[in-house]
């Protein structure tokens, strides 16, 4: 067990080390998109309240849209920001030879560099808490929602860190597996509810949802941050759970299969 | 230590005719090829052995060196590498080999070197104590104590090179697969790390699987050398006899005070090899001719230096692979 942490926390240090290498890089890779795209968003709803003259959009208001965008940027930059790397092209280009021949896991590799990838995400979705309250953006009564929203969120981020991994993995079958990861990432984002709140959509679309993890990706750590989910977090989780040892185990088996059609590239 | 029965890998590759047209019609209907990269190849390399795989590009020794390591797993056939099966990955196996990529690093680009280290000092599980003296050791052979704690994308090809073999050897493995260890390296980095392999084999008796285009650095480190051509295996044996394969001959260097002609048609049947300014050539002189063609070179010429030594491993591999019939099927 304590060689085994050390393997991991040998890891963790050496990608911090390497994130931290180049600070540009990291604003780029991690900030940029989950900003720019947090801007556009509050760009396109004050559009749509102003049309409105404010109306209530199904409970909505411009300040709790607000809100609730701020929670989706704060979500993605805890759940998402590990999708910048780019495992499928070190699969395709050879680049995990070396890793293969150490006696560790790849994927415990990858998940030591998660978890350091986490450590900055944490510290950037700090800052953006901090701003939040500060700013008025994010009612103080939601501090008290925040452990929940911030567990679940954390949760999520080993979902998403295995359904990355799963979607990597098919780079030993096809050679462009990047569509296939762009197109997820797009639906998953208009389906998790990361652009529209869930609620707004249609009662139909919305109860089919419910059979997918899709809920659970965005819109429901969302809701638990701002007190207002109508799912529990207890029940949340256990959901949550499910769908990672569903994406664990078929991620597990992908990469074990796909490994046999590994043909080490470029060595 | 190494034992392989007729070993084979097939690739199935995609054909594609250039351009947008052909982009279309593979769209439409992708035609595929299968090609063996190795085929039935069999041989068994004892412990402490330092072999050398030689070969063309595309022969099949970097797919052989995949299949030995575990890297890739065998179409057909059987391999046993230290008593286990390599594409089974065991951890106690990958504890026990190491292969040094020379096109490829192994190192954290963008982190000092000893990082690396400690990294994999703690992936392989050796005690601290045991770590601080392999590199002290490695790093006053190979001379590389004074950049370990220089970013490796800072250090120099020859440098970086060197970390990479004192990473792959840190965790002092039985087997070592070295694949063009020296490839892209200046002459001085190249003996460097010829010179180091040789000690450290002498040393700790490691067994050794190199492949290398340079011809030097397999007539410094190798014994036996297998030869391949076209995934099979062509030639198995010593280095001495892989030397002889082209018949009992010297070669025999001689350096002229003025340059001999062109249409000097005297040296023609020794294949020669002239400098441009032609007073210098290289000849190649079967064995029972060298006596009486060197007198006859001495009496024609005005020789000032001259030299004969075994045929050297590059011009065997130069005429064996332009013209593979000299290998007898046999051999």
């Amino acid at each position: 067990m304590k060689k085994l942490f050390s393997k991991y926390w040998g890891t963790i240090r050496i990608e911090l080390a390497s994130q931290l290498a180049y600070k540009l890089n990291f604003l780029l890779l991690i900030l940029g998109p989950a900003l720019v795209f947090f801007l556009i968003k509050i760009n396109l709803w004050y559009s749509i309240f102003a049309a409105r003259d404010n109306e209530l959009l199904r409970g909505y208001t411009f300040e709790r849209m607000l809100e609730y965008q701020t929670y989706v940027l704060v979500v993605t930059l805890l759940c998402q920001s590990y999708a910048s790397r780019n495992i499928s092209e070190d699969i395709r280009f050879g680049r995990i030879s070396a890793f293969l021949l150490y006696p560790t896991s790849f994927m415990g590799y990858h998940f030591g560099a998660f978890s350091a990838a986490q450590i900055l995400n944490c510290l950037s979705a700090l800052i953006v808490l901090v701003i939040g309250f500060g700013s008025g953006i994010l009612p103080l009564e939601s501090l008290t929602h925040l452990a929940a929203g911030g567990s679940m969120a954390l949760l999520v981020s080993l979902l998403w860190f295995c359904v990355w991994f799963l979607l990597s993995s098919s780079s030993f079958w096809i050679e462009e597996s990047w569509v296939l990861r762009v197109l997820f990432t797009m639906v998953a984002r208009f389906l998790s509810g990361a652009i529209i709140p869930l609620d707004l959509f249609p009662p139909k679309v919305l109860e089919f949802l419910w059979y997918t993890p899709f809920p659970y990706l965005t819109f429901i750590p969302v809701q638990l941050c701002m007190g207002s989910s109508s799912v529990t977090f207890h029940d949340a989780a256990l959901m949550t759970v499910l769908w990672l040892l569903i994406a664990a185990i078929t991620a597990r088996v992908l990469w074990s299969k796909g490994l046999r059609l590994y043909a080490a590239a470029g060595m | 230590m190494i034992h392989c029965e007729a070993l084979t890998k097939r690739f199935k590759i995609y054909k594609k005719d250039p351009g947008i047209l052909g982009s279309l019609k593979s769209f439409a209907s992708r035609e595929y090829n299968e090609i063996s990269a190795v085929r039935d190849f069999s041989f068994s390399v004892r412990e402490g052995e330092l072999l050398g795989l030689l070969g063309p590009n595309g022969a099949g020794k970097t797919t052989l060196m995949k299949m030995l390591s575990g890297l890739i797993m065998p179409s057909d056939g059987r391999l046993q590498v230290l008593g286990c099966d390599p594409f089974a990955r065991a951890k106690e196996f990958r504890r026990r080999i190491a292969l040094v990529m020379g096109q490829k690093s192994q190192l954290w680009w963008d982190i000092p070197a000893l990082d690396s280290l400690e990294l994999l000092r703690a992936y392989y599980e050796i005690s601290r104590q045991n770590f601080n003296q392999r590199v002290d050791e490695l790093g006053t052979l190979l001379g590389v104590n004074h950049v370990l704690r220089t970013h490796v994308r800072k250090l120099s090809l020859g440098e970086r090179m060197k970390v990479e073999l004192m990473a792959s050897l840190l965790h002092d493995p039985k087997v070592v697969f070295l694949d063009e260890p020296t490839i892209g390296l200046d002459v001085v980095a190249q003996v460097s790390i010829r010179q180091f392999l040789l000690n450290f084999h002498k040393e700790r008796g490691t067994t050794i699987i190199l492949t290398s285009h340079y011809m030097a650095d397999v007539e410094a480190l190798c014994d036996r050398v297998v030869l391949i051509l076209g995934g099979e295996k062509r030639f198995d044996g010593e280095l001495s006899k892989f030397q002889r394969l082209l018949g009992s001959e010297k070669f025999l260097s001689v350096s002229f005070a003025s340059a001999i002609s062109v249409e000097d048609t005297f040296f023609v049947p020794f294949e020669p090899d002239w400098d441009p300014e032609r007073t210098h050539v290289e000849l190649r002189i079967p064995e029972n001719a060298l006596r009486s063609t060197m007198q006859q070179i001495l009496e024609r010429y005005p020789v000032t230096d001259f030299g004969t030594e075994q045929i050297p491993v590059e011009r065997v591999m130069h005429s064996i692979l332009s013209n593979p019939q000299l290998l007898s099927p046999s051999a």
